[in-house]
């Protein structure tokens, strides 16, 4: 123990240190907000009655709440889409259509990029502090994107070694020694390109259909949490189907485990015999490689000259979204990825096909067919079938394989009929003032055919910076109307 | 004291071992530690 001592009196001397020159109070955390212990808001120390968030770890600026004015206070809560929603527009317009001597609104905006219902669960709890008076969730889309945060975080630490962190995160010398060895620019280091997400697709590819299932009822669970503890606090609660790109491919798509050998390679086999009868133009669509993926990037290049090349044709949709050129980004920031989609699919809604064209697509169609006896859940299979149907003139059956893809994919990236339906299941049933605001229906009924593309699309699962515009005056409307005024004498 | 101070001036190795023990595994586990961004600000993806 004599010999324990000199080192336990310099720890001790150095924690006393530390702590008077106020350094490693914060601990080192590994559990990336999958924890209630997990501090998202904090008092604002320089704004009385003020909160700021701990979300963003320096890539983008943090939100700062003011304390609570008279103003009927609206939080906002997702993903990314969230995150991105221009929330002072819906507040403006929000306030512009309220009566005069109403006590107005306030639109916070706490959607944070990556965030599944899990952490949105944690962060919501954290956010009663905020004392909304209605919250709006907008999430489905990430539940495999947190799910795969979730995975890397087991596969990274030995739990014995996750364990001793976890114990060393309460000596201030070890928070001050990560303090200075973390890499510099913090967590924004860590991120990788968008060529790097394939190992995200990777690490599900043998998801069995259950296990996906599963994931969706933890997502039911946590919205059921979270209507839950909004209702007893007597917030209104504003639940929201999400949209996604019915022409954005599935993400894990591998033939089901219990399929035979023989079976697995003849599906394979199909499914390569209906990509190669594709006609060129269109390929890019069939398409589930990585890198003929459309990302958000995509539609951010830094400007150049789009020299002589004819801008695709983009599909009109009626008022208010009216699509076409105006809701994206001039074609100079498009990336050639994008160029080649939107040609694709320019081609693929004019459906002006060749009489070989139109036999090549007959040859993919029972390609698909033969893929789809073998498996009937196959998500490439499904969405192959839908485009072909589609493009062969078969509308319904376009809508009914595409939505099947989205819905039969294992690790979707985007929300599709299982979570949309999970959020309409959820909110009726709900004790308290709980709304349905049915997006997804709404968008689908706009879109032409019923087809939601890349029109509207920058990827998977989000709109173009101009849609978010429309979305939040369709927001607008809904809040005024589903929660009208006679709350404001309250 | 002055035992003190004559196990600290003889047996040097004996106290000075646990001190390198102590700050060498600290500063390991912390290396460790930063390989994963810490949270719940982590970032990592995808929007």
């Amino acid at each position: 123990m004599g010999a324990l001592l000199p080192a336990l009196l310099i720890l001790g001397a150095g924690e006393a240190l530390l702590t008077a020159l106020g350094l490693g109070s914060q601990p080192h955390r590994l559990d990336r907000g999958f924890d209630d212990r997990a501090a998202y808001l904090v008092p604002d120390p320089e704004v009385v009655g003020g909160w700021r968030t701990q979300m963003f770890d320096g890539a983008a600026p943090e939100r700062t709440v003011a304390p609570r004015d008279g103003r009927r206070r609206v939080v906002l809560f997702g993903g990314s889409n969230t995150e991105s929603f221009p929330h002072a527009l819906l507040e403006a317009t929000l306030n512009e259509r309220a009566t005069p001597g109403s006590r107005g609104w306030e639109v916070l905006n706490l959607g944070r990029n990556g965030y599944g219902s899990e952490r949105v669960a944690i962060l919501f709890e954290q956010a009663m502090a905020l004392e909304p008076d209605v919250v709006v969730i907008y999430s489905g889309h990430n539940e495999f994107v947190e799910a795969g945060f979730r995975a890397e975080l087991a596969e990274g630490l030995a739990p014995a070694l996750r364990s001793a962190i976890e114990v060393a995160s309460r000596l201030r010398t070890f928070n001050a020694l990560c303090a200075a060895l973390r890499p510099e620019g913090g967590a924004r280091e860590l991120r990788p390109k968008p060529e790097a997400w394939n190992w995200e697709y990777k690490r599900f590819e043998d998801l069995p259909y259950d296990a996906t299932l599963e994931r969706f009822e933890r997502y039911r669970e946590n919205l059921e949490r979270m209507v839950r503890s909004a209702s007893k606090r007597g917030i209104d609660v504003v639940l929201c189907t999400v949209i996604s790109n019915a022409l954005a491919p599935p993400f894990a798509t591998t033939a089901d485990a219990h399929l035979p050998d023989a079976d697995r390679v003849d599906l394979e086999r199909h499914l390569d015999d209906a990509l190669e009868r594709v006609p060129e133009r269109f390929r890019i669509l069939y398409s589930n490689a990585a890198s003929d993926r459309l990302h958000v990037n995509d539609w951010q290049v830094p400007a150049r000259l789009a020299g002589d090349a004819r801008v695709p044709t983009l599909r009109r949709w009626p008022a208010p979204v009216r699509a076409g050129r105006a809701l994206l980004p001039a074609p100079e920031r498009w990336s050639p990825r994008a160029w080649r989609v939107l040609a694709a699919q320019e081609a693929f809604f004019a459906r002006e096909l060749a009489a070989a064209e139109r036999s090549a697509l007959a040859g993919v169609q029972t390609a698909c067919k033969a893929a789809l006896a073998l498996q009937s859940d196959h998500p490439l299979a499904n969405f192959r079938f839908g485009l072909t149907a589609w493009l062969l003139g078969d509308d319904a059956g376009a809508v009914e394989y595409l939505d099947r893809a989205a819905r039969y994919d294992r690790a979707p990236r985007k929300g599709n009929g299982v979570s949309n339906a999970i959020v309409r299941a959820v909110a009726p049933n709900a004790q308290g003032a709980v709304r349905l605001f049915d997006v997804a229906a709404l968008y689908a009924q706009r879109a032409p055919d019923g087809v939601i593309g890349y029109e509207l699309m920058k990827d998977e699962c989000h709109l173009h910076e101009r849609a978010y515009e429309v979305l939040m005056y369709d927001f607008a409307d809904f809040l005024a109307s589903a929660l009208p005024a006679n709350g404001d004498g309250e | 004291m002055s035992s003190l101070g004559r196990f600290l001036r003889e047996r040097p190795l004996v106290w000075i071992a646990p001190i390198v023990v102590l700050y060498g595994a600290l500063f390991w586990l912390a290396l460790q530690a930063v390989k994963t961004p810490s949270s719940p600000f982590t970032y990592r993806v995808d929007f």
